[in-house]
């Protein structure tokens, strides 16, 4: 994976303008470490703002609303992680954490995934924040970077994750990833994987060339 | 609006996302920033324990076994003088076994069960210690490797610094049991070659005894009798 910083022009649906138009965003490969502490100050009250309005209508939690990305600093500067971010005016709108070393993948067996260690989208681009959501399709660019890495990485495309319980719709059906199913040695969170094929299907289907 | 293909296509992907929670990675993050203060410090504090462990180990394993043999065995009278009232008199063994069959062998057979008793006590004992020493040095060596690790910053490092947790208390278990564990049995040893040792030492002053009692030409044939009888039983007793 190139440590050279990149910025490359992607695209994000405004949901505030009229005719939801897209917009240009900005894809930062990789994020510095250093800017981790204003993304949690800067998400922090929204996350709450989304919990206070997730309780009102009586649905739980966000489950990732404790996460503090600053404590990942330490470990994308001994280069274990490498930190991808959306952003669009001004400010980040998503960040993922992707392992630097691969891991075996378990569908392809011999074969290698590029590892999502960590995945979120600004809090006011959740449905359920006080406003409607600012900017649709954060997740889905980074996804796309995901795989991106990994055919970088001559990997063909295989990305593993594992999902939180409220995004797994996100993953199974919208990323149309492969539900491995549940793993013991990781709190039992739902693993996900691409496979090859799916992969470049889920990625011609969302515009993306090979 | 762009009509380009990909854009559309991007556009309906991004739609159906629709502001859904996209959220992958682990779910306990604070659990994650507990442990991660936390490990350090256990396993800082598993180098100072084991270190003190192995102190305390040694000396508990020198206090739990005896390993001091008892006196040297008195031996039996043969060839000695022994004091009657008539005056002194030599034993020869012939004398001696005559007076009753196997009862030299049973003192020695005593003796030497206590001193092999004696030889598996050390065995245990310094055994334990030298097993507690290495067991003591293999987990000091493993958490100085474990603790100058950095902080784990993902939920298979984190496990992975649990089980470094668990194989320190594992090995620190361990090296109490090396230590105690022989030297308890050392010291059951020790008790029981005391034991022999007492057993054959009463058994050879009811010889002497008994020797005295028969060469004492005042004594009365039925108490010479009584005097042998007695020995016989003391033999016959283990």
């Amino acid at each position: 994976m190139s440590s050279t910083p990149s910025a490359r022009v992607v695209s994000l649906i405004d949901n505030r303008a009229p005719e939801r138009a897209l917009c240009q965003a900005e894809l930062a490969r990789p994020f510095p470490a250093a800017e981790l502490s204003a993304v949690d100050a800067s998400w922090r009250a929204g996350r709450a703002d989304v919990n206070d309005a997730r309780l009102a209508g009586g649905l739980p939690r966000l489950e990732h609303s404790h996460w503090e990305w600053q404590r990942k600093a330490g470990s994308v500067r001994a280069g274990r992680h490498v930190l991808v971010a959306v952003r669009c005016e001004g400010a980040v709108q998503g960040l993922m954490a992707v392992l630097q070393d691969v891991r075996p993948a378990r569908l392809d067996k011999g074969g290698h995934v590029v590892y999502v260690d960590y995945l979120e989208s600004a809090p006011w681009n959740l449905k359920l924040s006080p406003d409607p959501p600012r900017f649709l399709g954060v997740g889905t660019v980074l996804m796309a970077e995901a795989v991106r890495i990994s055919r970088e990485k001559r990997l063909g495309g295989r990305v593993g994750l594992h999902s939180l319980p409220q995004a797994e719709t996100f993953y199974s059906q919208r990323c149309q990833m492969t539900l491995v199913g549940p793993d013991p040695g990781y709190e039992n969170l739902t693993y996900f994987e691409y496979t090859t094929g799916q992969v470049d299907a889920w990625m011609a289907s969302i515009g993306e060339s090979l | 609006m762009s009509s380009n293909p990909s854009e559309e296509l991007f556009r309906k992907a991004a739609e159906a996302e629709g502001g859904m929670s996209v959220s992958a990675g682990a779910r306990a993050a604070h659990a994650q920033a507990g442990m991660r203060s936390g490990v350090p410090v256990i396993r800082g504090f598993s180098a100072v324990g084991i270190l003190v462990c192995v102190a305390l180990a040694i000396p508990v394993a020198y206090g739990l076994g005896d390993h001091r043999r008892g006196p040297p065995s008195p031996g039996l009278p043969l060839g000695e003088t022994i004091t009657t009232p008539e005056g002194d008199l030599r034993v020869s063994e012939e004398e001696f076994q005559q007076v009753v069959p196997g009862a030299k062998q049973e003192v020695e057979s005593r003796y030497h069960t206590a001193n092999r008793l004696h030889d598996w006590s050390d065995v245990c004992g310094y055994g334990g210690i030298l097993l507690g020493a290495v067991m003591g040095f293999v987990a000091f060596v493993f958490s100085l490797g474990t603790s100058g690790g950095a902080p784990a910053d993902d939920l298979k490092k984190i496990a992975a610094q649990q089980g470094q947790s668990k194989i320190l208390i594992v090995l620190i278990g361990l090296l109490l049991a090396c230590s105690t564990l022989p030297n308890a049995i050392s010291h059951r040893l020790d008790s029981r070659a005391a034991r022999y040792e007492n057993s054959a030492r009463d058994l050879n002053k009811v010889l002497i005894s008994t020797l005295e009692r028969i060469y004492d030409p005042k004594a009365a044939k039925v108490e010479a009798d009584k005097a042998l009888q007695e020995l016989r039983e003391a033999v016959a007793r283990k």
